[in-house]
């Protein structure tokens, strides 16, 4: 036993060069190279990640740095849009617009329905369905349709139905009609996303110059007080 | 002739050179793979906390970007109200069919002895008309100057008669048709 240890630590000694050189390269591939590589690809996509998004903050900084000397127009604009689209749906106020346009086109408003609300599929907005019977000779009918084409709040005329049965040139109309809003949540916007927003793109002053041409109705805003003693009076 | 060599060397001492001659080469060799390995574990090594480096300046770099901008948080939440508002209303805008364009071509496109009763949509793409006319002459008339491009033909692209009968009480033709629209007609 004695000598079979004694002949281990011998050759253990003549070789320990090599023993040493190897276990030393050993133990470098395993206790530092291996952890080394196996963290490098992490490491690697987390730099580029953030890289990413430095590079995308940064456009975006400049973005809006170069948005800030137009912020009194970016005011202008966002009021004179907020008629056109709302953030909220002001069905009532709605209501009271195409009310004001039938009595400055000189039409009979007989019925107008609320037909609900709903979002546009696909969409960002949502779209007021309302239905509307109006009755009055073809010039005024044809006025009213124009109007509402003209108005501040954007109305589209969904569908038409026309009917002379009435007589002495009264036209009974009925029209569906779709108004739109957006609304506008506080942090539904994606803080990476890119603004894209160019005033002086020929889209975007189109569009400015569009709304700029519509007729804004404001619909009166009732000061009689509220809270009474006897409703049913 | 050539003298043979006589080697006077002893054997054992032959294979004790020979096994000293591996040792050395051994350790020559593990002493390369330390050298070797040391190398690459280094390059690595520095390449990883390069890497880092740059990712931890990047971080701040992004904090202090984001400070920055959330100093004119305001302006950037009026500007994409704007943006989408505006896209919003170009493709309202672009959807929109103006059903007065239609009155007008059709009130261009009846005759004087042709009379609309009845007019419904079905769409931005087809519209059904009833009316009575004086004549079949007249009822044809209509149809005619309805695709003419100078009176109607700039909204209506083709008609299909459903129905035309003489009306035996007041003598007029009853008739209904269908009125198709062209795209981007009304818009």
């Amino acid at each position: 036993m004695n000598f079979s240890l004694l002949g281990y630590k011998e050759i253990i000694l003549e070789n320990a060069k090599v023993i040493l050189g190897l276990g030393l390269s050993l133990g470098l591939l395993l206790l530092v190279f291996l952890p080394t590589i196996s963290a490098l690809p992490g490491s690697i996509s987390k730099r580029n990640e953030q890289e990413k998004i430095l590079g995308l903050l940064e456009e975006k900084s400049k973005k809006i740095n170069s948005l800030l000397s137009l912020s009194q127009t970016i005011k202008t604009d966002v009021t004179l849009v907020d008629k056109a689209l709302p953030s909220k749906d002001e069905v009532p106020s709605l209501m009271t617009q195409i009310q004001a346009i039938a009595t400055e086109s000189g039409v009979t408003l007989k019925a107008l329905q609320f037909g609900g609300i709903s979002k546009m599929p696909e969409k960002i907005y949502k779209k007021i369905i309302l239905q509307a019977v109006l009755e009055g000779g073809y010039a005024n009918i044809l006025k009213d349709l124009v109007n509402l084409e003209k108005t501040s709040r954007i109305i589209n005329v969904d569908s038409v139905s026309f009917d002379s049965r009435k007589g002495e040139g009264v036209l009974s109309v009925s029209l569906g009609l779709v108004s739109f809003f957006l609304e506008s949540g506080e942090s539904e916007f994606d803080p990476l996303a890119p603004i894209n927003l160019n005033l002086s793109d020929k889209g975007v002053t189109q569009i400015i110059d569009f709304i700029k041409t519509l007729k804004i109705y404001e619909p009166q805003v009732s000061s009689i007080e509220v809270g009474r003693g006897n409703p049913f009076e | 002739m050539p003298r043979k060599d006589i080697n006077l060397l002893p054997q054992d001492l032959k294979e004790q050179k020979k096994s000293e001659k591996i040792k050395k080469s051994l350790g020559n060799l593990s002493l390369l793979s330390l050298v070797v390995v040391g190398l690459i574990t280094f390059a690595s090594s520095a390449y990883l906390v390069r890497v880092k480096l740059t990712e931890a300046t990047f971080k701040k770099d992004i904090v202090k970007t984001e400070g920055e901008i959330k100093d004119l948080l305001l302006i950037e939440k009026e500007a994409r109200r704007l943006e989408s508002k505006i896209n919003v209303v170009a493709d309202v805008k672009e959807s929109r069919s103006r059903y007065s364009l239609l009155l007008e071509a059709l009130a261009k496109a009846v005759p004087g002895d042709v009379g609309i009763t009845s007019l419904a949509t079905f769409g931005a793409s087809r519209v059904s008309v009833s009316g009575l006319s004086q004549s079949y002459l007249s009822l044809s008339r209509f149809i005619t100057s309805a695709l003419d491009p100078i009176l109607g033909g700039k909204v209506f692209s083709s008609v299909d008669i459903t129905a035309a009968s003489l009306d035996e009480v007041t003598g007029k033709i009853r008739f209904s048709l269908v009125l198709y629209l062209r795209d981007g007609g009304i818009k």
